[in-house]
């Protein structure tokens, strides 16, 4: 059964071009993910503790803006995986943003709208279609640049909540996550040959296992200062701009 | 795991030391000092600084698994901002940065920990140790190397020179728009830094400005010229000889209404930056019989406000004989008055033609940095065929240097210069002292500035004499006292003479002598040698990884290497030319005319003969074969000369 925001998304083409997946995680966890060759499942609260991976669609989506650090611990060491937009697997879920701040993007919406009324068609480039219509273009959506009219029926209340929900620039309370698409895996996610970057702190290159893992994996590591991330100031000219560069240097943008 | 969801926080102006976090679990690490608010104790907090490393607030965070050292002290608002830094879990620091900087410096760090040169960087910025920058990047940068040349470049381009780049541009915008433009003008020009690129042509970086910077980058030419020597000397630690640095379209760019225009992004083309191999195929010329005026597509005017979007297409030069010194119309000026320039091609497809003149009093730093980089295509298209040229050649010289080496022509040559040698040491000795085979003869003639000199000094003294003796004309004093001046030796004016050389004749193949006692086998041999290894280099070579200039210095070598052949092998050619009867019979003549006393020489049936006083004769059978076919060394050497 497609949800509402689905019927109104799959009606729509994809935009040209695709996007790699990123996923988060920190320091600590890297090394597992070493180990093991792959980025595992981990228990979610969101979905009844159902293992999942998360990623999302293009975006470092936990990015903090440059007056707003990140409250966790973790945000100040964090690595990210980039992994190639063609893989074998199938999602197990879309969403059009990250699910786990879903609670406060309600206040845009209706009361009785849920999490499940955006699920989208993980078998139908539905993120792409996603993009397509609210953002124009993959570089749009990289920036957080929505269109300002998108052509939205009127009866199609969850699509034209969640154009609100990405063009408030007056709530300051959720940042960019709110649209950032969600892809969820049920399953490990293999890296050889499918992680093509790694973002992390500069200093875990002095470690030869990692570089030779990358190396192994094909991955590129885009290393970030971690004692300049100590001052807040410093976030968005580090890893935001490492994935966008990254991203337009390999062609994700043209 | 350490995460927690935002929450609000009342403002914090102290906090007190809390303990620390290892974000990495690395040893030795800076780690994340952690403080606590004295009136709840269950909120955990980081600092906010900023680019003066002042504290300017604190964040709340939510942490588990961090060492806990509670202490009464801490940073405020306005303060010094506090750092960590950990060796073991017995032996940390949390202090203030200044303070942290000047332990990690009294504890050798920055020279102990040259072994892990990321944290080793990471010191030395954090203690703003500039002499140690340079070799702190270098090591960083041949660490990623060891694992893949590429990550070391993208490291070094994207992480280290485009940051670096991007953050001069912005303090120039901030610096210079504040007197010229509105403030939107700047957060837009701002905004526009995240536009700027970084490519790569073979291993150089290149970098693309948007267009927006234009005016920017012309208002202040000082200041530009400034940001691009910091750069240099960034990418001069990497070994980088040269960046290249294009301002032009990318990006939106804005037209005159100010509505937002969408253009091919330079970048893109950056990126696709024309291969090695087509650039070996790509026109660069039109060639004279062709007129820039009937090509397709032409448009006769510059569209307005656009210039930045064109590409160069090809070069052409009417003032050329060829070319019937044709003048060519400007797409600038409208006039028909050039005869050199470019054509230029839109994205669409349209072609401009702009007189080079034009070009460069009109259209400013763009124009000068297209053409720079069109040039520098050019003379890499150059230098890239001729490389391919000499690659194909290299294998036919080395095997016809091997021939001539194996061959009887060479022992042949050096046997008889060891004859000669041997049997007119004398000889030899006098031809070794002579210059570029000019043979000199000394003869004796008459020393006339010598004897006018004698001739003005008589004359004096005959003055003199004749003054003292009261005689007011000396030729009066001359016949009064004619045999007295007639017995004086010292007054008599006597013929001087003087040695001359004489220009005897010139011999014929003098430089086979020289090169006949240089050791010429065993060097060529070795030349052959240096010449197959080429030959090898060249083709295996990976031109994309290489600069233009290291191309040339490729060539260079081998062109010192064809030309040192050459110098040796036609030096023991010329031993033809030294052995043919008419250039001994002049030899044998000079010899004789130097009168040693040795004995006769003489020049018959191609046979050198010297016969000495007691009658033994010495002999040089002057017999050579025909030299060597060397056409293919001589067609390499001309494929490295144009």
């Amino acid at each position: 059964m497609h949800s509402r925001f689905d019927a109104f998304i799959r009606l729509r083409p994809p935009v040209s071009g695709e996007l790699p997946l990123t996923h988060a995680t920190d320091g600590f966890t890297l090394r597992e993910v070493l180990d093991t060759d792959c980025l595992r499942t981990q228990e979610c609260s969101v979905f009844g503790g159902e293992r999942l991976v998360y990623c999302f669609l293009g975006r470092a989506a936990y990015r903090a803006n440059a007056d707003e650090p990140p409250n966790a611990l973790l945000a100040y060491a964090p690595v990210y995986f980039v992994l190639k937009p063609s893989t074998n697997l199938l999602p197990k879920r879309v969403f059009p943003f990250d699910t786990g701040g879903f609670i406060k993007f309600q206040e845009a919406m209706h009361h009785r709208m849920v999490v499940a009324d955006f699920s989208l068609d993980p078998g139908n480039d539905s993120g792409r279609r996603v993009i397509h219509v609210y953002f124009g273009s993959n570089r749009r959506y990289i920036d957080n640049e929505p269109n300002a009219e998108p052509e939205i029926p009127a009866l199609a209340f969850e699509a034209r909540g969640f154009h609100s929900l990405i063009t408030d620039r007056q709530r300051n309370s959720y940042d960019d996550r709110v649209s950032a698409i969600e892809v969820q895996f049920d399953r490990d996610v293999p890296l050889p040959g499918l992680a093509e970057a790694v973002v992390l702190p500069s200093v875990l290159l002095d470690d030869p296992a990692i570089k030779a893992k990358f190396a192994e994996w094909g991955a590129q590591p885009l290393p970030y200062d971690l004692v300049a991330r100590f001052k807040p100031v410093e976030y968005v000219s580090q890893i935001r701009t490492l994935i966008r560069d990254y991203l337009i240097g390999k062609g994700y943008l043209d | 795991m350490i995460d927690c969801e935002p929450s609000d926080v009342a403002s914090v102006s102290y906090v007190e030391l809390y303990g620390y976090h290892n974000l990495t679990g690395q040893l030795p690490s800076f780690v994340l000092p952690l403080f606590a608010d004295r009136s709840r104790h269950n909120a955990l907090f980081v600092q906010h600084v900023n680019r003066e490393n002042i504290v300017t607030g604190f964040g709340q965070v939510d942490a588990v698994g961090c060492r806990t050292i509670s202490r009464r002290a801490g940073p405020s608002v306005g303060d010094e901002f506090w750092a960590a830094f950990e060796w073991d879990p017995d032996d940390y620091v949390i202090a203030r940065a200044s303070d942290l900087t000047k332990l990690l410096i009294a504890r050798r760090m920055p020279e102990t920990t040259m072994t892990s040169p990321f944290l080793h960087l990471a010191i030395v910025d954090f203690c703003n140790l500039h002499d140690y920058r340079g070799a702190a990047l270098a090591a960083a940068f041949k660490s990623l190397e060891t694992a893949s040349g590429d990550y070391a470049l993208y490291w070094r381009d994207s992480i280290i020179l485009l940051p670096a780049l991007r953050r001069a541009l912005a303090d120039l915008v901030r610096e210079q728009i504040p007197h010229r433009h509105p403030a939107e003008r700047k957060d837009y020009l701002l905004r526009c830094i995240d536009d700027v690129r970084v490519g790569r042509r073979r291993t150089y970086p290149i970098f693309a400005l948007p267009a927006e910077f234009l005016s920017v980058v012309e208002a202040d030419a000082r200041g530009w010229e400034h940001i691009l020597s910091r750069i240099r000397k960034l990418a001069a630690f990497f070994g980088v000889e040269d960046i290249l640095v294009r301002v032009g379209a990318s990006g939106p760019l804005q037209d005159s209404q100010g509505s937002v225009v969408e253009y091919r992004h330079l970048f893109q083309k950056l990126n696709k930056a024309l291969s090695d191999r087509e650039l070996i195929e790509r026109r660069f010329w039109l060639g004279t019989d062709q007129d820039p005026e009937d090509l397709p597509n032409l448009l006769d005017r510059i569209r307005p406000g656009l210039v930045e979007t064109l590409e160069f297409e090809y070069i052409y030069d009417r003032g050329v004989k060829e070319a019937k010194n044709r003048f060519v119309r400007c797409a600038h000026c409208g006039r028909r008055h050039h005869y050199r320039g470019y054509v230029l091609q839109y994205p669409d497809g349209r072609r401009v033609l702009v007189g080079k003149d034009c070009g460069r009093a009109y259209y400013g730093l763009w124009f000068h940095q297209k053409e720079a980089d069109f040039g520098a295509q050019l003379s890499r298209a150059r230098a890239l065929l001729k490389l391919q040229r000499v690659a194909s050649l290299l294998p036919a010289a080395a095997k016809e240097l091997s021939t001539v080496l194996e061959g009887e022509w060479c022992d042949r040559a050096l046997a008889l210069g060891r004859t000669l040698r041997m049997q007119f040491p004398n000889l030899w000795r006098r031809l070794q002292a002579t210059s570029s085979g000019r043979l000199l003869v000394s003869t004796r003639v008459r020393d006339a500035e010598a004897e006018a000199a004698q001739d003005a000094r008589i004359d004096r003294e005959i003055e003199r004499r004749a003054r003292d003796a009261g005689y007011a004309d000396q030729d009066e004093y001359v016949r009064r006292n004619r045999s007295l001046v007639g017995t004086d030796e010292s007054l008599r004016k006597k013929p001087i003479y003087k040695t001359e050389p004489r220009e005897f004749g010139r011999l014929r193949g003098y430089r086979y002598l020289a090169t006949s006692v240089s050791e010429p086998k065993r060097r060529l041999a070795n030349m052959l040698q240096d010449l197959d290894r080429s030959g090898k280099e060249l083709r295996a070579l990976q031109t994309d990884t290489l600069s233009t200039e290291a191309l040339r210095g490729k060539l260079k070598n081998v062109q010192r290497l064809t030309s040192a052949i050459e110098r040796v092998l036609s030096g023991l050619m010329e031993c033809g030319s030294f052995l043919d009867a008419s250039n001994l019979k002049t030899l044998a003549d000079w010899a004789n005319a130097l009168k040693s006393g040795e004995g006769i020489y003489t020049v018959e049936n191609g046979l050198l003969s010297l016969r000495i006083p007691s009658g033994r004769m010495f002999t040089l059978e002057a017999t050579f074969s025909p030299v060597p076919n060397i056409s293919a060394l001589g067609e390499l050497g001309r494929a490295l000369e144009t």
